[in-house]
């Protein structure tokens, strides 16, 4: 019962902010109270509101959409548009209930039916419902319409007319309140302040389409009386909204779009408007409603408009789109589904990369070849005149991922040194499936050394031959690329390589979804099996993390959402975060909820961890926006965002200690997330993880010199080891 | 070129014509002079750090150590080098050597605390040998060093430490085996195929008191067959997946140990060293494949660590010296008398050195007698080399003689010269001062009514 009075409350404040594609419960309430300026239409709205959220849990409509608000808007504003223009009798309640119930109906109706083709329905229903209302009240000798008396002229907020705004600006504030059936200012200026609550984007975009629709209309020739009078003004703003940040990524095409959109909203518009005089129905968001899912469904088919991108993932704020848009761009936006590494042991050097100066061209250009060079450079211990005094001659060649092996070529005889035999171009070779149209080809090899056959399954990194100097090999080097069928001859696949090191002056440095360059010292990951075991969430498991002062204490619980994606959610706090594990890389995803409880603080700590112990290799990452910044400097970049995003969250990663580097039992990693703004960089975050007992056994939180430990609760209590202190000889 | 150089004194030889091969001119030994190491000419190192000499190449050190690592990384994911002190435990070759990745192994607890002083974890330096007391039982203990087990009394020592201490010790043992090999090396560890090792492995996890995190062999000494490494692999790889599949311990490494053959020629073998030595790809090839295909899943194969001391610095030492005088024996032969003898070059014993000359000289060459300068029958440097002809004050260089010499060798008769090492940048640095009478018998006492005499 709490519950769905829960979902009614929020479902009704909801209701008001979903017209402006927002869910902040600040939005709703200051519309709420914008139409309650006129509070005899106001307090329908609202009735109309809490009654077709009545209706919609009767009717046991899906929670989220009712808790959304998106079944009872439409009635929300029919009951609004009644409100203010029929009077109220008993005729007027019964048509009133109707309406509800109609909107309810049709708004769920029309919700399903447009998600079948993932486009939004916006206010049909309400134009639908309101329409059939006005079809039918000629009828209906009880429903007496408004009848405007002139003391109406002095209602209080008529007050506002006299402030000294310029004319567009009252329009466009007008505009605003129409949308409520309250066109008057201070409504208006409510509305406004509900929209930049909400989202500094769509105030921005509202001024922009307000402002472009009212020139464009007014340069025709249009009277701008009628954007007020007509209630028209708003389509402007509304379409504004919904293409320049909502359900496009908001960025300066974006805002073009809008710019390129708002002359046909304006004649859509002038075209109801005229319609309107003729069969009597006011053409309300109709242009809108017509215009939008229009521009989406063309944008999405045609798919190569360049950086308009629609948002997979609705926030309801344009800022959140934008900002984790942004930042899994950055994050992951080279990620593959396969994961491919590098099919050698130990470090090997990019003899040849993509487009290579030698024979990486046309069909070819995706590949790499691999070479052991030493400290001088050489690839060769002695002087280079036969195969075997290479380094990389007869070294074992792995599977760079797992799959089944699909061909095998042998009984290719080695070239001397210098010589390359193009007839048989790629020697001996072995071809593995990882994937449908995912196939790698390594070749080169040494005859007669394959430990493999054709049908095998291989694992990652199983031993799969020897390498060679067969085939178009001046000299022994792997010959490695990705293909999408299984010949030998197929050409190459630009395809990025999983997780691989690069060797720097100091430090061996990790690089995600990367293509490794000519003369890079490359090695796979090796992975620890303390750091596997202690990031494997298993779905139904629950972990239990208590603070040390037993202020906080959460339970989380590992689970698969439908799409196969892996997350932890508190009950308590309703917060979820969404996780990856691919077996070298653990890292969150996305993060659902209120901030500063235990999850948050994890989701931010173990925002990326390598799954290999490296004391040198420090992980780097970034944390989208809009999960830490708040406060003015937030306000003011929510303008700017979709131009440039000067503010960043840094996230940093270290493996400062571990108990024993051959099998680790204990280890520390330390994170951190700062905050940079136009290259100056402050500490924000310092995390401590500590592992043990093949379990994250505790993490701490530094923020403002205040640190916060938590623990996680054994299922079996156990004691911990002792650090290993290293005694001194005497 | 100056012309009014007086011409070198060559004495005159009478030499037995040798047919040779295939040259109707008899066999040419082809003498090349070696007169500079790294750069450096021999004849500036002995004018600067006297005669005799020793001269290390940090060079080569590094290019044989990079080459040897990756011999094995590059076949095997999990590879860990450990530094055998008792080769050579110069601090500076040490730090080198931990510069370039690679652990410390001690077999004595000197060693130990010499690896603790330059810096090595306490987990990092592997604690191997029959000599350990009770105390160095201690030490390793608290300062988590693996401790390799040689014996059955260190064992039970060792689990009474254990008691003592409330800590449980990471141990292996050392396994000895029949790898093929004659004689088998079975004075150290226990035996594989007698079961003594099964039987030591059982006493320690059924006690309970330590942490078997590995298994330790060192199947010999200047292995030159590399099939006896796969035989050893084999075993040991057999004991760790029986351990595990027993008692579900994972065994963190497999220690096989080094004994890796260097370039130097054997006494009593046929054909020279360097031809014969196995390189570290040969060595790399039957360890690293035989682990891979022992049966481990890819995820949980041991870390592979390797001892080997020999073969990674032998070549980067060279013995510098002088020619004191030539003499000829009795039964004809000739003989020269050199200023560094058995006292400093200790692996005269085993090896036939490579010796040059560190100036031109001529073609021709005699068997010769080479003697140390020590007053000692023993004194011997190499029974019969074929050198060209030396005279008083003229200098050579001795190849190979990185491993054990500086640290076997000993203050007999004279004392210890100069180390010198060149580093990377052709600069020399002294590592190890000559030894004077001070230094040596600072640590005397003499009784006082010893304290006088009246000759």
């Amino acid at each position: 019962m709490k519950e769905s009075l829960k979902t009614i409350g929020s479902g009704v404040l909801n209701s008001y902010a979903q017209l402006f594609f927002t869910q902040n419960n600040v939005t709703g309430g200051l519309l709420l109270l914008a139409s309650m300026t006129a509070p005899g239409i106001g307090i329908w709205g609202l009735a109309g509101a809490l009654l077709c959220q009545g209706i919609a849990a009767l009717l046991r409509i899906n929670p989220v959409l009712r808790q959304q608000g998106m079944v009872s808007y439409n009635g929300m504003l029919v009951s609004l548009g009644l409100a203010a223009s029929l009077q109220v009798n008993g005729a007027f309640l019964a048509l009133f209930g109707i309406a509800c119930l109609l909107s309810v109906l049709l708004s769920a109706a029309l919700v399903h039916g447009f998600g079948q083709a993932k486009l939004p329905s916006l206010s049909l229903a309400f134009v639908l419902t309101y329409w059939v209302i006005l079809l039918c009240i000629g009828s209906f000798t009880g429903i007496q319409p408004l009848v405007f008396a002139p003391e109406d002229a002095q209602v209080w907020y008529y007050a506002a007319e006299s402030w000294p705004l310029p004319g567009w600006f009252q329009d466009y504030l007008r505009s605003l309140g129409s949308i409520l059936f309250e066109g008057n200012l201070v409504t208006g200026l409510l509305v406004a302040a509900g929209i930049l609550w909400a989202s500094r984007i769509s105030f921005t975009l509202s001024i922009l389409g307000f402002g472009v629709g009212y020139a464009c209309f007014t340069a025709l020739g249009g009277n701008p009386i009628h954007i007020g009078s007509h209630y028209i003004g708003f389509n402007f703003i509304l379409t504004a909204l919904a293409v320049g940040g909502f359900f496009f990524v908001a960025n300066w095409r974006t805002y073009g779009l809008v710019v390129l959109l708002m002359p046909l909203v304006v004649l859509f518009s002038v075209a109801g408007m005229n319609l309107s005089e003729k069969a009597g129905l006011p053409v309300l968001s109709l242009p809108f409603v017509l215009t939008v899912p229009m521009v989406i469904y063309v944008l999405r088919m045609s798919n190569r408009m360049p950086g308009i991108v629609e948002v997979v993932y609705q926030q309801h704020s344009p800022e959140k789109n934008l900002y984790s848009y942004q930042n899994y761009q950055q994050r992951f936006g080279k990620s593959t589904y396969v994961q491919i590494g590098l099919p050698f042991f130990g470090e090997w050097s990019v003899y040849q990369g993509y487009n290579g100066k030698y024979t990486h061209k046309d069909n070819y250009r995706f590949a790499w070849d691999f070479v052991i060079r030493d400290a001088s450079d050489k690839t060769f211990r002695s002087t280079g005149q036969s195969p075997d005094d290479y380094y990389g001659y007869n070294m074992p060649v792995v599977a760079p991922a797992a799959g089944y092996v699909v061909a095998v070529i042998d009984g290719v005889d080695d070239n001397a040194i210098g010589n390359i035999n193009i007839k048989e171009n790629w020697g001996n070779a072995v071809i593995i499936k990882h994937a449908d149209y995912l196939y790698s080809k390594i070749a080169h090899l040494k005859k007669d050394s394959f430990t493999v056959k054709v049908g095998d399954y291989v694992r990652k990194g199983d031993v799969l031959a020897a390498l060679g100097n067969s085939g178009r090999s001046p000299e022994p080097h792997i010959h490695f690329q990705l293909q999408a069928t299984p010949e030998l001859t197929a050409p190459t696949l630009q395809y990025p390589l999983a997780y691989y090191l690069l060797k720097g002056p100091q430090s061996l440095d990790l690089r995600s979804y990367d293509v490794p360059q000519e003369t890079e010292t490359i090695a796979n990951i090796k992975t620890t099996p303390l750091l596997r075991d202690a990031f494997t969430f298993t779905p139904g498991q629950t972990l239990r993390f208590e603070t040390e002062d037993g202020q906080l204490r959460e339970e989380w619980l590992a689970g698969t959402t439908s799409q196969n994606e892996a997350y932890l959610h508190c009950v308590a706090t309703g917060a979820t975060a969404y996780f990856v594990n691919d077996g070298t890389m653990f890292y969150f995803s996305a993060y659902t909820g209120p901030r500063y409880t235990l999850l948050h603080y994890f989701y931010l700590a173990a925002h990326k961890v390598m799954l290999g112990y490296y004391r040198n290799t420090a992980i780097c990452d970034a944390v989208p926006l809009h999960q830490l910044d708040r406060g003015p400097g937030r306000f003011v970049q929510d303008f700017m965002a979709p131009f440039t995003i000067y503010r960043h969250y840094l996230y940093r990663l270290t493996y400062p200690y571990t108990d024993n580097t051959i099998r680790p039992t204990r280890m520390k990693l330390q994170s951190s997330v700062s905050r940079e703004v136009l290259g100056r960089q402050r500490d924000f975050f310092d995390f401590e993880l500590l592992l043990e007992k093949n379990a994250l056994s505790a993490f701490s939180i530094r923020h403002n010199n205040r640190t916060l430990t938590a623990r996680q609760v054994m299922p079996q209590p156990e004691t911990a080891d002792e650090v290993p202190v290293t005694a001194s000889i005497d | 070129m100056e012309t009014n150089q007086k011409l070198k004194y060559e004495r005159p030889v009478i030499k037995q014509l040798n047919t040779g091969v295939t040259n109707k001119f008899g066999p040419q030994m082809g003498f090349m002079p070696h007169t500079h190491i790294d750069g450096i000419a021999v004849k500036d190192l002995i004018n600067t750090y006297g005669s005799p000499l020793f001269v290390l190449s940090e060079r080569t050190i590094r290019q044989t150590y990079q080459e040897a690592f990756s011999a094995f990384a590059n076949r095997y994911p999990n590879v860990q080098f450990a530094w055998s002190y008792k080769t050579n435990y110069m601090n500076a070759v040490c730090n080198i050597f931990h510069q370039e990745g690679a652990w410390a192994e001690v077999v004595s607890r000197f060693e130990y605390e010499k690896a603790l002083k330059n810096g090595v974890p306490g987990d990092k330096i592997i604690f191997n040998g029959p000599d350990k007391t009770t105390d160095d039982h201690m030490v390793a203990v608290q300062n988590n060093s693996p401790i390799h087990i040689d014996h059955l009394d260190e064992l039970y020592s060792l689990m009474a430490v254990s008691q003592k201490l409330g800590k449980r010790p990471k141990v292996a043992i050392r396994v000895n085996m029949d790898t093929g090999v004659q004689p088998i090396w079975d004075r150290f560890g226990f035996n594989y195929e007698s079961g003594q090792a099964w039987d030591a492995i059982l006493k320690i996890i059924q006690t309970d008191r330590m942490d078997l995190v590995g298994l330790h062999c060192h199947i010999g000494t200047f292995m030159l067959s590399t099939n006896a490494y796969a035989v050893a692999t084999a075993k040991m790889a057999d004991l760790a997946l029986n351990i595990k599949r027993q008692f579900g311990i994972d065994i963190q490494y497999l220690d096989l140990g080094g004994g890796f053959a260097s370039r130097n020629t054997l006494k009593g073998t046929y054909l020279n060293g360097a031809d014969v030595a196995p390189s570290f790809h040969e060595y790399a090839e039957q360890i690293c494949s035989t682990l891979i295909r022992a049966g481990f899943r890819s995820e949980e194969l041991p870390l592979l660590i390797l001892e080997t001391g020999r073969a990674l610095i032998d070549d980067a030492g060279f013995m510098l010296g002088t020619v004191l005088a030539n003499k000829r024996l009795s039964d004809g032969r000739r003989a020269t008398i050199m200023d560094f003898g058995v006292n400093l070059l200790f692996t005269a014993f085993w090896y036939e050195h490579t010796i040059s000359p560190a100036q031109e000289c001529s073609q021709y060459t005699e068997d010769t007698v080479l003697y140390g300068p020590l007053c000692m029958n023993i004194d011997v440097v190499r029974e019969s080399i074929r050198l060209p002809l030396l005279n008083k004050g003229d200098q050579v260089v001795v190849h190979r003689v990185g491993a054990y010499n500086m640290t076997q060798w000993m203050q007999f008769i004279s004392l210890r010269p100069n180390i010198v090492l060149i580093d990377t940048d052709g600069q020399p640095h002294l590592i190890r001062k000559a030894e004077t009478v001070e230094y040596l018998t600072q640590l005397e006492s003499t009784p006082a009514h010893l304290s006088a005499f009246d000759l």
